[in-house]
């Protein structure tokens, strides 16, 4: 196995796979990336077994075949070589590759390819094609509600519920606090609805590689029986799905609470943030009083003090006091765009809902905090 | 408010929840059995999905605890919280306080299930948790209760077995209310339409084969057949049997056979029999036909035997398997 590659090039294909690779782990060959040299590509595999990712990078291939480095390692190195280098690679005896880069040598050993995980065969006439902007978006705002590990003491799964069929794509996260739902136009060409659990490391590695991607337009989707497979331009995700329970938590996406605000956005949060200054450490709770015209919010450290603020808001109906963790506000806010946002609620123990105005095809519904506790 | 688990499941049969519950003992299977029914008084199917955590003291992070029980729950009206092995809890006293604070205020729509092997009452914490919580103490049973809780645990699945093979169930399977509760469900897959358990029955679970072997020998002992029982014995000694427990099955075969040959002499039937031995007849007509094997006599020197048996089993240094051949050769020496 040898060839040459610009080592821009080949970073940009390291990077899009090592982090799946699992350093610590007690199998080594998954800290470990595959790299195949054929047909003038160098493709790059790595796995945690649970997520795969396949990449491909061009190169001069001098002579064909496959190898398995460290990801820690291939990665250190290609990051202190010069940009816009040419590295050459050499697989010499004993799974010993030599790396040369002007006058820089490295020799590094590896582990042979067959003892890589492999990866799964699939028909590429069962994928459809999805947006790729609407999938990174549903990701984006989604991921704020999933847990990113599984808590034994939460039924909350650590993946979203994401269900698509040709009229609608729709995706909804909870950890047990909070959950949000969106919904996108559905995907044509789909024979079969897809109701699946999304594991959240997965949509952090999809959203990593949209982010990463640039002039793709739509990608790949395959749902298959136990995984699905997007593939973005050259690069492959394969993701196994999580066989859970997802809460039944659609009727709070269909009630509609009667309190409605719309408020600014940046003038709430940063209300909000001000208040949260002095919430407890651990526990970030806010108060939330609304009057006739106006939006109240408090926050009480029994050890330090408390805060106080408040603006005008377009409202006239009956007084409401609810309390909300602030940090779970902030996360919404920090990632609607546009200068105002609609929240409604309805009573102190049922939950609010914050949303873009004219918009009910995301929402993000927060239940209050416990208020009143009366003592044993 | 100390409370005794009767009155526990009598309240809970009114639909009474207390918001705070601290289950103490050592009989895991019983606290389980009373978390499973508030669990299912307080939540229907769906909300128990969402609304029911467990924590366990040792590893619990009391910032994933206090926020979820802080916070109303998404599906259904309550929320229920587990938090298991007070005992383990690694925390120090500010931490404790911290909990001690959070459970002090009775919170709309939710419920607390705390448990522990025992609660230092001397403390703040154990002084406030039994004066108010509904504290139910979980006492391992004896032994001689258990055959009675077997009884009532299968008449709820709708089934029956009779006091005298819970016994033997007890004898041969211990006091673990789990490991018998196992062995009960697996015997209920196997039973199909059949209401009642029987020999048949318990001889299909996994210490069947011992159950059943330990029958055989007693069968085999009523008979006067020695090389059978001796076969028998040495593969229950072989299998790890424990002497004693094999003595009291041939001990407990001999007093049917003694009961049943007082009866047949007053000149009782089949049917008086089953009845003061509470077996069923399939079971009666075979130590009918056993008790005609032995003279009454016989049957009163052999229980000597019996005591003699037990004295040396529990305070001599001979062999255990010995001991018990012997006596096998003794009940079986006409047949020699």
């Amino acid at each position: 196995m040898e060839f040459r590659i610009a080592r821009d090039e080949f970073l940009r294909g390291v990077n899009i796979v090592h982090n799946v690779a699992i350093i610590k782990g007690t199998k080594p060959i998954l800290s470990h990336l595959l790299f195949q040299a054929k047909d003038n590509r160098i493709y790059l595999y790595g796995t945690d077994l649970e997520i795969g990712i396949k990449a491909e990078a061009e190169a001069q291939i001098l002579k064909e075949g496959s190898i398995c480095l460290s990801a820690k390692m291939i990665s250190d190195i290609l990051r202190e070589l010069p940009s816009e280098s040419e590295v050459h690679f050499v697989l010499e005896e004993k799974n010993q590759v030599k790396i040369t880069c002007g006058e820089i040598c490295f020799h590094l050993l590896g582990l042979q390819a067959e003892e890589f995980p492999p990866f799964p065969q699939y028909d590429s006439g069962e994928m459809v094609s999805i947006p790729s902007n609407t999938l990174r978006e549903m990701i984006l705002k989604i991921g704020i509600t999933v847990p990113m590990i599984e808590q034994k003491h939460l039924s909350a799964p650590n993946g979203a519920l994401l269900e698509i069929t040709e009229e609608f794509m729709e995706m909804m996260g909870t950890d047990g606090h909070r959950l949000s739902y969106i919904k996108k136009p559905g995907v044509k060409g789909l024979k079969n609805k897809v109701k699946v659990i999304f594991p959240k490391k997965s949509m952090n590695e999809l959203k990593r590689i949209l982010d990463d991607t640039v002039n793709v337009e739509n990608i790949s989707a395959g749902f298959f029986e136990n995984q699905i497979i997007f593939k973005i331009g050259t690069t492959e995700l394969f993701s196994r799905l999580l066989e859970t329970y997802f809460p039944n938590i659609r009727a709070k996406i269909i009630s509609e609470n009667d309190k409605i605000l719309t408020i600014n956005r940046h003038v709430f949060r940063q209300a909000v943030k001000r208040v949260s200054l002095f919430t407890e450490e651990k526990e970030k709770y806010i108060m939330l009083q609304l009057g006739k015209g106006i939006l109240h919010f408090s926050s009480q450290n029994l050890g330090i003090g408390d805060a106080e603020d408040q603006f005008p808001v377009e409202y006239n109906g009956p007084s409401l006091e609810i309390g909300f963790n602030s940090s779970f506000i902030l996360d919404i806010l920090n990632i609607l765009g546009g200068d105002t946002i609609v929240m409604e609620m309805s009573d102190h123990e049922s939950h609010g809902v914050i949303r873009e105005p004219d918009n009910r095809d995301y929402l993000y519904v927060i239940m209050p905090i416990k208020l009143y506790d009366e003592e044993f | 408010m100390q409370i005794k688990y009767e009155e526990l499941k009598r309240r809970l049969k009114q639909k009474t929840l207390d918001p705070l519950y601290l289950f103490t003992g050592e009989e895991i299977y019983l606290i389980d059995e009373a978390i499973r029914s508030i669990k299912n008084e307080s939540l229907t199917a769906e909300e128990q999905e969402a609304n029911f955590h467990t924590f366990y003291a040792d590893d619990a992070n009391w910032d994933d605890l206090f926020p979820l029980a802080q916070t109303f729950p998404f599906v259904g009206k309550n929320r229920l919280i587990v938090l298991k092995g007070l005992e383990k809890m690694k925390k120090g006293k500010e931490e404790t306080t911290r909990l001690l604070n959070f459970l002090k205020k009775k919170r709309l729509s939710l419920i607390i299930i705390l448990t522990a092997e025992k609660i230092d009452q001397r403390t703040k914490f154990g002084k406030f948790l039994t004066e108010k919580a509904a504290a139910v103490h979980f006492y391992k049973l004896f032994e001689n209760q258990v055959p009675t809780w077997i009884v009532q645990r299968v008449k709820s699945s709708g089934r029956s077995i009779s006091l005298s093979l819970a016994q033997i169930m007890t004898q041969i399977l211990g006091n673990d209310l789990s490991r018998l509760d196992n062995e009960l469900t697996k015997i209920y897959l196997y039973m199909d339409q059949d209401k009642q358990i029987t020999q048949k029955h318990l001889a299909i679970v996994s210490d069947g084969a011992r159950i059943f072997s330990v029958f055989d020998l007693a069968k085999n002992l009523g008979e006067k057949r020695p090389e059978p029982s001796l076969k028998i014995l040495n593969n229950l000694m072989d299998e790890g049997s424990n002497a004693l427990l094999l003595l009291s099955m041939i001990v407990r075969q001999f007093r049917h056979l003694c009961l049943t040959k007082s009866l047949m002499q007053q000149g009782k039937g089949a049917a008086e029999v089953a009845k003061s031995i509470h077996l069923p007849m399939i079971f009666t007509r075979q130590i009918i036909e056993q008790a005609k094997i032995f003279s009454y006599e016989r049957l009163q020197t052999l229980y000597a035997e019996f005591l003699e048996t037990d004295l040396k089993l529990k305070s001599s240094s001979c062999s255990p398997r010995l001991i018990l051949e012997n006596l096998v050769v003794e009940i079986c020496r006409d047949s020699l």
